[in-house]
């Protein structure tokens, strides 16, 4: 069986607010999503640890548990830029280092034949972690064993040191000892796991998958899987080459959009022929504007899939530049061709096709993102907010996979909900709802029928919400959904039920 | 050599030509229209509905079969107004992989659902068109074509009353969605079709549907 290593800089956005800001190395300190009361504590030190401070709550849930909490966000270029530096550096020591996607700080090395040439992998695993913290001064776990999910899972449980396992047995009995809050996992999978009692790996391989899948989802059944070393994959060798750039200079200014798509086109071409050679293929193609007065437009144009098809990116470049207002005449274009390696697609030969091309479907979303912008084309993920606008939220939709519908036994009715609710201050409906209201305190009946109130409160930071929310069915059979604002002292139509 | 006899008993599921024929015939007499994805497949589909409709919701029902039937489901939503999406993940929809096209007014949402038909990638595509909606007949033209091409139901949702005129003369199948409480935590929803343009008219269907915390 191939060695391989797992290397984990311990809490890699952590470390980096820590190297920007080097007095609060002893204080209370968590990243956050965003600098807001309602932002999402990410990663936390050892002094927020102690006051129970963990990654999912709330930055002002958070700091009430500590008033001297100190918070700062990261940004994704930062922590790619790091991610960039260490996986070169760790290119000196293994000829194959994997980044691990999504979770900055994570790195599997290939271990293969490195006990001899450093005589032994304890030796080996010491110099990573002492060139890590000499250099780029960051603190690491280095965890040498036999599979992704071994390594990693103990490295995150281990917090700083090294091992080196030398039997695969040994590996998996530490595995199973490993606590799920060691491990990155979803905050509320954690905390239901945990009113069952079950709080390590081993404990957690004990249920039955398919249970796991419907009371967890898909994500969760993904870890069990990984867990169970289902999904054990080859590493995939990090490549550090520069993501390749062009720079035009068009001489004149130029104002027709259609014009400038043939400029680029010049350019496109040696670029994706370039990524060619590489093996790479375009998964982002970055575009900056530079006008003739002053100032510049900056865009992405992003593919359904990698791909080195040059009539498909400027398809897309069309659409996005018809969309665009430019503000004057460009003289010089940036061109930035961001990469990712070219996937093997062979094991697909062994899966049966499929009615409808998943492919087709990314194809066609790209178009109408590349029409309508980003903001336009999403999917709906259920969130934690009280208040129903804040129970989910619109994200991106970057690519669309085969659905996994749940077992239901009886649908409920589907509301229809106002992106901003409508005030009834004047309306018959409202006038009806005051009445009402004022009836039902007496006891007395009417013709609206009024079903609550259900009281939402939140959002005390920015002055407090107050809603006592009810469905109110008409004469007619229509049930709305409306809500008394205490605050306002108006009623507002939040939505109905279709 | 004389050739043995054929042994049927040794093919359990061998039956004979001649039932196998009745039980077909039986078959084609049983089969009643339903609002399922099959029957809606390749069609330019209308639901609407008055004051007590249902419309959104036999509209996410569809969305949750086709999605167990493994093809993949769009929504485009033109106007201020959505489906509430815990709502639809409490009837068993993977909202993951539900794209949900955001756009202004209903040209622009035929426009959108011009670009997902033509991929042939969906199995259904449901436009969320709001109040007093229209389309132009080409881009409708349009439409009807790739749902034939593709097999892809086209489902328009619309707030029109029963007795106002379809979103078009193209619509293969107009529904009006109707809900009752039938119950304690109980609800039937109904679509009562107004026009089939494959079976004819005058059929309907009717599912059962629980409130939300609240309602009940």
């Amino acid at each position: 069986m191939d060695r391989l290593a797992c290397v984990n800089v311990i809490d890699l956005p952590l470390q980096l607010l820590l190297r920007r800001n080097p007095g609060w190395q002893e204080r209370p300190v968590v990243v956050v999503d965003r600098d807001q009361p309602n932002g999402l504590v990410q990663w936390t030190n050892k002094y927020a640890r102690c006051s129970r401070i963990l990654p999912g709550m709330r930055y002002a849930q958070a700091l009430s548990l500590k008033h001297d909490l100190h918070a700062g966000t990261v940004t994704d270029e930062e922590i790619a830029e790091s991610v960039d530096e260490i996986a070169r550096l760790l290119l000196d020591y293994t000829p194959v280092v994997e980044a691990a996607h999504g979770q900055p700080g994570i790195f599997w090395l290939g271990a293969r034949g490195l006990d001899r040439l450093f005589r032994s992998f304890e030796r080996w695993a010491k110099t990573v972690a002492e060139e890590l913290l000499d250099k780029e001064g960051f603190y690491t776990t280095v965890v040498v064993g036999f599979s992704r999910f071994g390594t990693w899972a103990i490295a995150r449980a281990k917090r700083g040191g090294m091992l080196v396992l030398d039997e695969a047995d040994e590996q998996d009995r530490l595995v199973r000892r490993v606590p799920l809050e060691a491990l990155h996992v979803d905050p509320n999978f954690r905390d239901q796991l945990r009113k069952l009692g079950i709080g390590r790996v081993g404990e957690l391989l004990e249920l039955p998958p398919e249970g796991v899948r419907r009371r967890f989802g898909k994500e969760a059944l993904l870890l069990y899987r990984r867990a169970r070393g289902d999904l054990e994959m080859p590493l995939t060798p990090y490549k550090p080459e520069d993501d390749p750039e062009e720079h035009l200079s068009l001489g004149a200014p130029e104002t027709v959009s259609t014009k400038l798509v043939f400029w680029i086109k010049r350019y496109l071409h040696p670029l994706l022929s370039e990524l060619e050679r590489r093996q790479d293929k375009l998964t982002r193609l970055e575009v900056v504007f530079i006008y003739e007065r002053a100032g510049h437009d900056k865009f992405d144009v992003r593919p359904a899939e990698p791909t080195t098809d040059e009539g498909q990116i400027l398809d897309l470049l069309r659409l996005r530049l018809d969309a665009l207002e430019l503000r004057g005449g460009v003289v010089e274009i940036d061109l930035c061709a961001h990469t990712a390696q070219a996937q093997t697609e062979q094991l697909e030969v062994f899966v049966a096709k499929k009615k409808r091309d998943l492919g087709a479907a990314n194809r066609a979303l790209a178009r109408l993102r590349a029409e309508l912008g980003d903001e336009a084309v999403v999917r709906a993920r259920l969130a934690d907010g009280h208040l129903p606008e804040a129970s989910y939220r619109w994200e991106p939709i970057d690519r669309l996979d085969e659905a996994q519908p749940d077992d239901i036994e009886l649908r409920p009715l589907v509301r229809r909900i106002r992106r901003r609710p409508e005030p009834l201050s004047h309306s018959r409906l409202g006038l009806d709802l005051d009445r009402q209201r004022d009836r039902q305190r007496d006891r007395q009946d009417d013709s609206i029928e009024l079903a609550g109130p259900f009281v939402v409160s939140g959002g005390w930071w920015a002055g407090g919400v107050h809603r006592d929310y009810h469905f109110a069915q008409t004469p007619d059979g229509e049930i709305v959904w409306v809500y008394w604002d205490e605050k306002r002292q108006r009623w507002y139509r939040h939505g109905g039920f279709e | 050599m004389p050739r043995p006899a054929l042994d049927l008993g040794k093919f359990g599921n061998v039956v004979r030509a001649a039932s196998l024929l009745d039980g077909q015939a039986q078959r084609a007499g049983e089969q009643v229209a339903q609002w399922v994805p099959e029957e809606l497949a390749g069609r330019i589909v209308e639901l609407c509905g008055g004051r007590a409709s249902s419309a959104l919701t036999m509209a996410m029902g569809l969305v949750y079969r086709v999605q167990r039937q493994g093809e993949p489901a769009a929504w485009v939503s033109a106007g201020d107004a959505t489906f509430f999406p815990p709502d639809a993940a409490l009837g068993g929809i993977d909202l993951e992989a539900l794209p949900v096209v955001r756009v202004r007014d209903a040209h622009q949402a035929a426009r959108a659902a011009d670009k997902l038909a033509r991929s042939g990638a969906f199995g259904l595509v449901v436009l969320d068109l709001g109040e007093g909606a229209s389309v132009p007949t080409p881009l409708m033209r349009r439409l009807q074509k790739w749902a034939e091409a593709h097999d892809t139901a086209l489902l328009c949702l619309t707030h029109r009353p029963a007795e106002a005129p379809s979103l078009s003369s193209l619509v293969s199948l107009r529904g009006v969605a109707g809900r009752e409480r039938t119950g304690e935590d109980r609800f039937s929803c109904r679509i009562e079709v107004t026009r089939d343009k494959r079976r004819g008219a005058g059929w309907s269907f009717e599912e059962v549907c629980c409130g939300p915390p609240g309602l009940r």
